[in-house]
């Protein structure tokens, strides 16, 4: 068959050739991107892939002596809704009908939320609608497969107890750090190390199925285990507060402590944390993250002249039985120190002074004891330095020295029975235990163990920091202080009903900004230990500015005392007093 | 030439281009496996059915192939008589879409509702393909003339070019400028015809895609400052594309594994498709698929060459164009090699109408293949071992 060639068919080439020359460079455009540039678009597409997150790692959770849980973390949901999707109102309706039931919110009230959110920032994709819902509500939520809206999984720090010792465990921020307490304190135990996981992701951020990921396992964190005792504390917490109702007090302290170890059995004190009425817009809530039994400072008052005495009696400077002539005052180069009662008693025993409250007595003590000793002692217990307490925000505490500039006799005097010097509830505790505990010098402590992730607990030994005084001035001071609460046709506000203890009562002035001290404002507490020659317990009641200028005595002995009675039979310590209630546990 | 020019004529017909029955097979299976790797994703987030798109891509690859076995069995040249008739409803269609049609992505290009819609301009490619070859063969020599060759020719394209460029479609008219003008050319126009054809083209096109404004000059910004403007949607498919190819390197990332498809490349299934093959088949995958696109359109100008009649040259002559110029307008834009038209990938990119366009072109090209002239028709080396081998294994 004939064939007709027109010039098309070689025409035809032309566009095959200009083609194939756009094919070549087409090839060639992509060895340069899939090969000479492979590795920098490698880099580009890491760095818009790879995401990484944090993977919560459990906190660790908080129990008492007892192992009764005081803080704990629990899994929770945070509700997230895509406001993308909820923008197509027939899923939004549904949906926020479902999710308001399940929430127990208005339905409308979380359309409003998402779409006023999404009108402050437009680039926003999903919109937190509730943190924090619990566990098995979120869980429902999930399987109702609700249009748009997407559950996080969260954690929330739980306390089954309320606001039991809310002061002192302090409190945890969202993002899992403590922010007071013994939360903050111990966060590095407790907070563990979050794991990372490291993935592709896409456009939304959600991470790429099959894509490449990374994980690092988050370690949990240890538990404490305080020293606290749950009922104790609980006991304590409510002494506090009647004790401050009934006296009209501003707030208070109450410190319950093993002597021998430094453990605190229970520390209360108002005002305090609250977990049940906390309120962060509440600028208030700032000072109520401070624990006052490490953060205030007083003048004790009377309840230092133990620390005088025992000074003066290890340095041999007095004895129980020295006597001295109280004219009713002291007369420190023309300056007049009073007695609290403005008479004089004559011939004392140094006994006698710590029974009266002699400030006379203690300035005699001081000035046999001399000056350089005085202060050697005042800082061997340990005044004016930290106690090392394993609670944030620890005051530490002043007084004047003879080293110090503007040191008058008058300083050394006042001193002596517990005004211009500034200690720490805790401060007190830590220097009376070593008054009755035999001489040692013990840091207090609230962290009795931790428990590691294998459940080895490791517990933590109580450091003795010194030894101020000898165990025989030490037992010297139980019976003076024994002697303090009763003797013959004597028996004090504090003195316990089953137990023989010791204490010593304190009614302090509050000093003012001009230099002197203000009558109306005082601070009333009282000290004590029981058993009497084998100290179990040591109870610091303070009472801030009560209202009725009641007496340490007569406003903070009898709680202590009462104290003393109840917490001893709970710990089943055999009375010394015959025919006793049973201590009733409920 | 006389005899057998007459359509509808009876005649003796040999056995299609093999090479050419493989690549449309082959490109077909290659581009649904392409669009379900590409699209499940996409699919899953739109229609919580990762096989959404897949299917339909495989029912229309189905009808185009029912469609491509019944035309490629015809005489083409029983489409002369319909030229006339296709160009006037493609003429109407186009209308409709600009009075009714469906809006998206900012074009008006859609007719029809629920699962079918329909997209003339693609259909209009294989229309003018149809009616200019009609037309031109009918022509001879008077193409060389100002008023019987330019002048006609001239309102035809630039009825159908004007009709899609309003919707706004600047790559189907591109694409129907470079058929058009090949056909032109291969159908006898003079030098001096081309000449003032391609200045004027050229021309055209600059003032027409700078004139529309929008997402086309952003698209010849994105190209023209190859830092890549991510704030535009054109600059953050190129670039995506670019990061997606260039991650994948010489091997790729692996079949299925792909990170650009989750919602980095915006239209991963269907134009942005060639991205997604070079990010998981990588270098080796691309090119073979730009040398597959290019034995493609050696068989078709082959076939062309060897027609026996000037209706069947130009037809095959306008689809092998076709086939090419989108090809490579797609793969150039995805690559940045030129300015992004938006153009779909030949068989590999989701689309009915286009699918089933492409497979109707190609049912036209094996027809044509089949009545090659006696002369110069011949099986190539390895297409004659391969029947010798099935010749052995049926006895």
């Amino acid at each position: 068959m004939p064939v007709d060639r027109t010039p098309g068919t070689r025409r035809i080439w032309l566009p095959a050739i200009l083609l194939g020359i756009f094919a070549l460079v087409a090839i060639a455009r992509l060895v340069q991107i899939q090969v000479v540039e492979h590795g920098h678009y490698s880099t580009v597409a890491d760095k818009e892939l790879i995401d990484k997150t944090t993977v919560y790692a459990r906190r660790g959770a908080i129990v008492d002596r007892n192992g009764n849980v005081l803080a704990i973390s629990v899994d929770t949901w945070d509700i997230y809704v895509n406001a993308s999707v909820w923008q197509d109102a027939s899923k939004a309706g549904p949906a926020s009908e479902a999710l308001g039931k399940l929430l127990s919110m208005d339905p409308a009230a979380i359309r409003t939320s998402v779409t006023s959110a999404t009108q402050k920032d437009p680039d926003i994709v999903q919109v937190l609608v509730k943190r924090d819902v619990p566990y098995a509500i979120g869980t429902a939520i999930i399987h109702e497969d609700l249009d748009g809206v997407v559950p996080v999984a969260d954690h929330e720090r739980d306390h089954p107890e309320g606001d039991l010792a809310a002061s002192l465990l302090g409190l945890t921020g969202i993002d899992n750090s403590g922010l007071a307490g013994i939360e903050y304190q111990y966060n590095a135990i407790l907070q563990g190390t979050p794991g990372k996981s490291i993935f592709e992701r896409d456009t939304v951020g959600d991470p790429i199925p099959f894509g490449q990921s990374v994980a690092v396992p988050p370690k949990p964190g240890q538990d404490l285990v305080l020293t606290i005792d749950r009922n104790i504390q609980q006991m304590a917490e409510q002494r506090l507060h009647d004790a401050i109702v009934e006296h009209r007090a501003k707030g208070g302290q109450l410190i319950v402590a093993d002597p021998n170890t430094g453990q605190i059995l229970a520390l209360a004190s108002e005002p305090g944390l609250k977990y049940s009425t906390l309120d962060f817009n509440d600028p208030a809530t700032t000072r109520l993250l401070q624990n006052s039994a490490v953060s205030n400072l007083y003048e004790p008052g009377s309840e230092f002249k133990l620390v005088t005495a025992s000074a003066a009696i290890d340095a041999g400077a007095v004895t129980p039985n020295t006597t001295y002539y109280d004219p009713g005052y002291v007369d420190i180069g023309g300056t007049i120190i009073h007695n609290w009662e403005d008479e004089a008693l004559g011939e004392q025993t140094m006994l006698g002074v710590l029974q009266n409250s002699l400030n006379s007595g203690a300035v005699f003590m001081a000035q046999q004891l001399g000056e350089e000793k005085f202060y050697n002692y005042v800082k061997a217990f340990g005044f004016g330095q930290p106690t090392g307490i394993d609670l944030p925000g620890e005051a530490v505490g002043h007084y004047r020295t003879p080293s110090d500039p503007g040191f008058s006799p008058v300083d050394f005097a006042t001193q002596s029975f517990g005004q211009s010097i500034t200690v720490t509830p805790l401060q007190m505790i830590q220097a009376v235990s070593a008054i009755v505990n035999g001489g040692k010098l013990i840091a207090p402590h609230i962290v009795k163990a931790t428990i590691d992730a294998n459940g080895v607990e490791h517990s933590v030994e109580p450091k003795v920091a010194g030894n101020p005084i000898s165990p025989e001035t030490s037992a010297t001071m139980r019976m003076m202080m024994h002697y303090d609460l009763e003797s013959p046709g004597y028996r004090s506000e504090g003195d316990p009903k089953y137990y023989l203890a010791g204490g010593k009562s304190s009614t302090a002035n509050v000093p003012v900004s001009n230099g002197g001290y203000n009558d109306l404002t005082q601070i009333a507490s009282f000290v004590e230990f029981a058993p009497l020659n084998d100290p179990k317990v040591l109870v610091l009641v303070t009472l801030d500015e009560n209202q009725d200028l009641e007496t340490g005595s007569i406003a903070a002995g009898p709680v202590a005392a009462k104290f003393i009675d109840d917490v001893l039979r709970y710990m089943n310590v055999a009375p010394d007093r015959a025919d006793y209630p049973p201590y009733d546990q409920g | 030439m006389a005899a057998i020019s007459r359509p509808g004529a009876w005649r003796e017909s040999g056995p299609p281009d093999f090479w050419l029955v493989a690549l449309t097979v082959l490109l077909t299976i290659v581009g649904i496996v392409a669009v379900y790797s590409s699209s499940f994703v996409i699919a899953l987030a739109d229609f919580g059915d990762p096989y959404y798109y897949v299917i339909r891509q495989i029912i229309w690859a189905a009808l185009g192939g029912v469609g491509l076995i019944v035309i490629s069995r015809m005489d083409y040249r029983r489409l002369r008589m319909v030229a006339v008739p296709l160009m006037v409803v493609t003429v109407a269609l186009l209308l409709v879409v600009l009075a009714m049609g469906l809006t998206s992505h900012g074009a008006q290009r859609w007719i029809g509702a629920g699962p079918v819609t329909l997209q003339p301009a693609e259909f209009a490619k294989l229309s003018v393909i149809i009616y200019l070859a009609a037309w031109l063969a009918g022509r001879g020599d008077r193409i060389r003339t100002f008023e019987y060759g330019l002048v006609p020719f001239l309102i035809i394209v630039g009825v159908v070019c004007t009709l899609i460029m309003l919707q706004p479609n600047l790559g189907t008219t591109l694409i129907i400028l470079a058929i058009t003008m090949t056909m032109f050319w291969v159908g006898g126009a003079s030098l001096r015809q081309m000449t003032l054809l391609a200045a004027g083209g050229i021309g055209a096109v600059f003032l027409l895609a700078t004139m529309m404004g929008g997402y086309r000059a952003d698209r010849i910004a994105n190209f023209l400052h190859p830092g890549g403007d991510n704030s535009t949607a054109g600059g953050f498919q190129i670039l995506q594309s670019l990061i997606a190819m260039g991650n994948g390197g010489i091997h790729g990332l692996g079949l299925g594994a792909s990170r650009a498809k989750f919602f980095y490349i915006p239209e991963s299934h269907t134009d942005g498709v060639f991205a997604i093959i070079g990010e998981e088949l990588g270098l080796l995958a691309t090119v073979t698929l730009v040398i597959l696109f290019m034995t493609l359109m050696y068989r078709g100008f082959q076939i062309a060459r060897r027609s026996e009649d000037e209706f069947g040259r130009l037809l095959a002559t306008g689809v092998t164009t076709w086939i090419a110029v989108q090809a490579l307008l797609n793969i150039g834009g995805i690559t940045r090699t030129i300015p992004l038209t938006g153009v779909p990938l030949p068989f590999l990119s989701y689309g009915s109408n286009a699918l089933t366009a492409v497979l109707l072109a190609m049912g036209i090209l094996i027809s044509i293949s089949r009545y090659q002239s006696g002369v110069s028709y011949r099986d190539s080396a390895p297409v004659q071992r391969v029947r010798r081998i099935v010749k052995r294994v049926k006895r």
